[in-house]
């Protein structure tokens, strides 16, 4: 505990009971960090054979098929790209324009109902998402001719779903954060609201913006048991295409979901599912880096200039 | 002398609570006409009553009569958008959008389709010649308007509002901001200005009131106490409260 100063001469001593307090909240926050490295450190421990072991070539390649010893990661990759991909497009215009009638339109009343509905929809279980999407979603999709309803478009459809109270919540407080002193100037101009919005409104919150994609994108790489259940587990690279959407995929997180409870502790597929797991680490690591850089440089700009 | 905007009888109200009380006042044309008062007395409430800038707070109402050349701007048929570019308006705080000079100024023009190509730039140029802010500017046009310092902010807001050519400027203490050097930059411009617009100035500072205007109103709790020349108001007022509030013995 370096933090600890004595009390400069004068001051009232410290009590001890607010030492004690003050221990309890640094050894609360240096726990996070201290957790967050030990994962990282039994990953990298566990996975780390799977870069030793494998040639890259190998690891790149096509086919996904442990039990015969192939560990070709692109088709997971692939799946994971895809259905990601999917759900940013659906959900981040949804996301922003959902923020905008919210935050700019909507009147306080409908607002006040509505908001909390956005965040009791992101305190819904994941599986139980899953499980609508297979049951209720999948079969409209097949109707709609793909060759089975548990697609990557399906799980876009869903991820999309999930990040949407994300990115609408904080797209929404960065909209919140453009000084009401901007809109008087543009309406007093004789611009229209939605010129307001369009022109003056969202290139201001735009560093907001683009946090809550990010912070959307983070959700949807990580989530797992809605994708498992209805992106149809097949660990193939669909022909490149408009139709790869609406192929069945299988994603890396659904891949250790499904195959952990059978491996063999120890083995090279156990390392390999951990390499995997090491990846996603390292993805959802940079997206959360680029957004806290993105805030970064918007709190320099802040304190720069803007309205005195 | 004509009068530019006529009000009559106007009562206006935020919720139950009645923030102004049969506002009788002309603003000539081709005149500052500046508004005083203490703080709370109505006068920016009044002010931003003149471009329907309070449209946009919830449970506010208006009542009355408020004639632009005739025409009262609270007709149901009226278009608030193209109302508010017929009369512009200045704030208190310097509020230049977080874009470049250039296009602060450009911003009004654009979204008004006044601007074909070509003419932009010149509309831009005369716009910051007559804010005067044309030669300390000329050379960073595409800075980001955040780095200008407070009082160049401002004549950049000037700016930006003359670019749509409005008729009338409405200015809510837009010098309450500034240093007393910035202050008087506002000050000339505002004279140079008033040739071709016609300015309603709300002013916290009754010097800036004294030496700047040519009528003025004076405000109590909602109420016009007295409204004439700006000179007899502050050499004989006729009424006591106002003498009480110009010589710093109430307000």
């Amino acid at each position: 505990m370096t933090t600890v100063q004595s009390p400069p001469p004068g001051a009232p001593s410290r009590r001890p009971g607010e030492i004690v307090i003050e221990a309890l909240i640094v050894l609360a926050g240096a726990s996070t960090v201290i957790i967050v490295a030990l994962i990282f450190i039994f990953l990298l421990r566990e996975g780390i054979n799977t870069f030793l072991d494998i040639p890259l070539r190998q690891l790149f390649g096509q086919r996904w098929y442990p039990i015969e010893g192939y560990y070709g990661l692109l088709p997971l990759l692939v799946g994971t790209a895809l259905v990601t991909v999917g759900a940013v497009i659906i959900a981040v215009p949804l996301g922003i324009v959902a923020a905008i009638y919210l935050g700019e339109i909507a009147p306080t009343w409908l607002r006040e109902i509505l908001k909390p509905l956005i965040e009791i929809l992101a305190g819904i279980p994941s599986i139980v998402l899953g499980f609508l999407g297979w049951v209720a979603l999948a079969p409209i999709i097949q109707n709609l001719g793909a060759p089975t309803g548990l697609t990557a478009f399906t799980g876009s459809l869903l991820l999309a779903y999930m990040s949407l109270p994300t990115i609408i919540s904080i797209s929404e407080d960065a909209l919140y954060a453009v000084p009401k002193e901007y809109r008087d100037g543009s309406l007093a101009i004789g611009a229209t609201q939605w010129q307001t919005i369009w022109r003056v409104v969202l290139p201001a919150a735009r560093s907001g913006l683009v946090i809550a994609v990010m912070l959307g994108i983070g959700r949807v790489i990580g989530e797992t048991m809605a994708v498992l259940l209805v992106t149809g587990n097949a660990a193939n690279i669909p022909a490149f295409g408009p139709g790869m959407f609406f192929s069945p995929v299988r994603t890396m997180t659904a891949t250790i979901a499904a195959e952990m409870g059978e491996v063999a502790q120890g083995s090279l597929h156990y390392n390999v599912l951990f390499g995997i797991g090491l990846i996603l680490f390292l993805i959802t690591f940079t997206v959360n880096w680029l957004a806290a850089r993105l805030v970064g440089v918007n709190g320099a700009r802040r304190s720069r200039g803007g309205l005195l | 002398m004509q009068n530019k905007i006529e009000v009559s009888d106007f009562n206006f109200y935020y919720g139950n609570f009645q923030a102004l009380i049969d506002l009788n006042i002309p603003i000539h044309a081709q005149q500052i006409t500046a508004l005083i008062g203490p703080s709370g007395c109505g006068k920016s409430t009044f002010l931003r009553c003149l471009n329907r800038m309070n449209d946009t707070i919830a449970g506010t109402r208006a009542e009355g009569k408020v004639l632009l050349d005739g025409e009262d701007i609270y007709a149901p048929h009226v278009d608030v958008v193209a109302l508010r570019q017929r009369i512009g308006m200045v704030f208190q705080r310097p509020n230049p959008f977080p874009q470049s000079i250039y296009d602060n100024v450009a911003y009004g023009p654009r979204v008004l389709g006044m601007a074909r190509h070509g003419s932009l730039d010149q509309m831009v140029q005369n716009s910051l010649k007559d804010a005067s802010l044309w030669d300390e500017v000329r050379h960073r046009l595409k800075d980001s308007a955040l780095e200008l310092n407070p009082g160049q902010q401002q004549r950049l807001c000037i700016a930006r509002t003359i670019a749509v050519q409005p008729e009338v400027i409405l200015m809510d203490e837009p010098c309450s901001a500034l240093d007393p050097v910035a202050t008087l930059r506002v000050e000339d411009l505002m004279r140079q200005l008033v040739s071709n617009y016609t300015i309603v100035i709300v002013t916290h500072n009754m010097q800036q009131a004294a030496r700047a205007s040519d009528w003025t109103g004076f405000f109590w709790l909602g109420r016009l106490v007295e409204f004439g020349r700006t000179e007899t108001i502050f050499s004989s007022p006729k009424q006591e409260l106002t003498e009480a509030y110009i010589t710093g013995r109430r307000g």
